[in-house]
């Protein structure tokens, strides 16, 4: 079994040179996901100048970690977005996530991008009675939001269905290879992708200066494409960092469900599909098992529930591929997509939840609109300085009552272990000493790696990812390598190496 | 309630004492230490403010001090939560406030 994620399997590498220049430019990307090239190619389309900064390789963050399914629906529900705005702002979002979709086909078609790019049903599954009201208050709410949605008795699964919630014309694809051939198409037309560059800081004025280890971007306007913005902002209070995993599995049968399949359970759906490989091998995908980033100890366990999952209802030949991925769900339920406030230059796209890849694009597309300066139906809907406090209160207390408690656990002279001689290999704990939180990493070899534990962030103690091998902040999901360097978050510098000798 | 507000700066100045321990030795504070310290002092600030509108004579003096060093705990808290580096001064300063506050309280009380 491959511990990493069939599209990142599946895709040719890239090869960006890293920067190593002053670049003046009108817009700077922070992030070379579906957000960061998208908009790399919006720009660039209409005559910008722009230098897209990805830290690790295009794609190579949440984009290739994720399902490769379009849809216009969410995965927080229609229902419950409108109880909590209403008719017209469903509608919006049907709309907007619709017109991100059509946006996705029309660039793969203009470009004869070869990505498996099809349009196929989806499909809101319920297994009981109980499941099924809820199926039928999204039912309503779609046709309310515009959309085509239909209820069947029957889905193409071979486990029983209370009832099925279907809408035609949604679309899968592979976004490894939709992201980067659409970066190599951009790239030197206008826009300017460079690799392995990750920004270690940021001055935001006018102009607007990113920082990378060898060269700088100076831009009109910068756009943070990294799913959580980087830096510390007020937003972050506002967004709930999830990791969620994935398995890809081989049948036996040889007989693949079509399309997308969200199966209702309490108190998280899992999301079925299947994908079939450039050299023909198909593989059944099914994720699930959401949780707070690092907060949940022993996390390979989610794999096993998510395999003893697929294994009831699938008749599992074996598991090929496994790998998480992490979203960010928005304390009112819609993304932030747009500027920080009505005359910054520095653009944000987050709160996805776990529906990226479409509101990815149409971040892109919101963003791109805004530095050109065309009216976007859709831009105040998603406005990252909308008011609407009732709408926020509940997951606003909910997630920074659970950061404060967080915060509650780095109690002095407490951490996993006492000394870093207790660590096995394979095995990460916090370790204090002399008075400071060190986070301990013993790898296959028994080699020590010792950096901070103290979250470079906002300065939460990290935990030990068990199943990833990093250190994650539990507060607001900045994740680390073993060595201290930063994955994914809003976290920009790293955490501080420790020395190993003369430890205890 | 008076008593209460002695009680709680006076557990507040423990924690304080060692979270000053902290930042002179230019160390990571804890922030369960921190987060307890500040609502701790607050509650005690507050209780403060409503006897000092219940009752006359107020101890005007103590509850100025006790506002300023709540400001500059405040400003250190910031520092701290956002990765800057805590002046010593600072630190040093918002302690002698809270200090010398707690110091005018205790003999107003008597």
């Amino acid at each position: 079994m491959k511990k990493t994620s069939v599209w990142k399997d599946d895709a040719e590498a890239s090869h960006y040179s890293p920067l190593q220049t002053d670049l003046n430019v009108d817009v700077a990307i922070i992030g070379g996901g579906i957000t960061g090239i998208t908009a790399g190619y919006l720009l660039a389309h209409a005559g910008k100048s722009v230098a897209v900064l990805e830290a690790q390789q295009i794609g190579g963050g949440t984009t290739g970690f994720s399902t490769g399914n379009l849809y216009a629906v969410v995965d927080e529900r229609l229902y419950i977005l409108q109880s909590k705005f209403d008719t017209d702002t469903i509608h919006d979002v049907a709309a907007s996530r619709t017109a991100a979709i059509q946006q996705v086909e029309n660039i793969i078609r203009g470009f004869s991008i070869d990505c498996d790019f099809h349009r196929t049903p989806f499909r809101l599954i319920s297994e009981t009675e109980d499941d099924t009201s809820t199926l039928q208050r999204e039912y309503q709410a779609c046709l309310e939001a515009g959309l085509e949605a239909y209820i069947d008795t029957m889905a193409p699964v071979p486990f029983y269905i209370n009832a099925a919630l279907r809408i035609d014309d949604q679309a899968q694809f592979n976004p490894m290879q939709y992201v980067k051939a659409l970066a190599t198409h951009i790239q030197g037309t206008g826009c300017a992708i460079f690799e392995h560059s990750k920004v270690v800081s940021i001055k935001e004025g006018s102009p607007n200066i990113l920082y990378t280890e060898n060269g700088s971007v100076t831009a009109e306007n910068i756009i943070h494409a990294t799913h959580s913005p980087k830096g510390i902002m007020a937003v972050h209070s506002l967004l709930g960092p999830y990791r969620e995993y994935v398995l890809a599995a081989k049948l036996n049968s040889g007989d693949y469900p079509e399309g997308i399949c969200w199966v209702l359970n309490k108190p998280h759906h899992y999301s079925i599909r299947t994908y079939t490989s450039k050299s023909g091998e198909s593989y059944l995908l099914v994720l699930g098992e959401p949780h707070k980033v690092g907060q949940k100890e022993a996390n390979e366990a989610c794999f096993d529930s998510l395999e003893a999952y697929l294994r009831r209802r699938f008749d599992v030949k074996s598991v090929e591929y496994r790998w998480s991925a992490q979203h960010y769900k928005a304390a009112d339920s819609l993304p932030y997509i747009g500027a920080l406030h009505p005359k910054s230059s520095v653009y944000i796209a987050t709160g996805f939840a776990a529906d990226g890849l479409t509101y990815g694009t149409l971040a892109a597309m919101i963003i791109s609109d805004l530095i050109l300066g065309i009216k976007n139906p859709w831009s105040e809907v998603y406005a990252p300085h909308r008011h609407n406090p009732l709408k926020t209160a509940g997951r606003f207390i909910k997630e920074n009552v659970n950061v404060f408690a967080q915060y509650l656990k780095d109690i002095p002279y407490h951490a996993d272990v006492e000394t870093v001689s207790s660590i096995v290999p394979g095995e990460g704990k916090t370790v204090e000493i002399e008075g400071e939180k060190f986070a301990a990493y013993r790898d296959e070899s028994a080699e020590l790696h010792l950096v901070s534990a103290v979250c470079t962030h906002m300065k939460c103690i990290v935990n030990w990812n068990e199943e990833a091998k990093s250190w994650d902040c539990p507060c607001h999901g900045s994740r680390f390598t073993v060595d201290g360097q930063v994955i994914e978050g809003p976290a920009i510098a790293d955490l501080p190496k420790k020395e190993t000798n003369n430890l205890p | 309630m008076i008593i209460t507000a002695i009680d709680l700066f006076a557990f507040a100045a423990l924690l304080g004492v060692f979270l000053l321990v902290f930042i002179l030795k230019n160390k990571e504070t804890p922030k369960a230490v921190t987060f307890i310290h500040g609502p701790v002092a607050a509650i005690g600030l507050i209780l403060l403010i409503i006897y000092s509108f219940q009752y006359r004579p107020a101890p005007i003096a103590s509850l100025a001090l006790f506002i300023i060093a709540a400001i500059g705990g405040a400003a250190i808290s910031v520092l701290d939560i956002t990765g800057k580096s805590i002046p010593k001064w600072l630190a040093l300063l918002h302690g002698s406030l809270a200090v010398a506050g707690f110091i005018f309280l205790v003999a107003f009380a008597l």
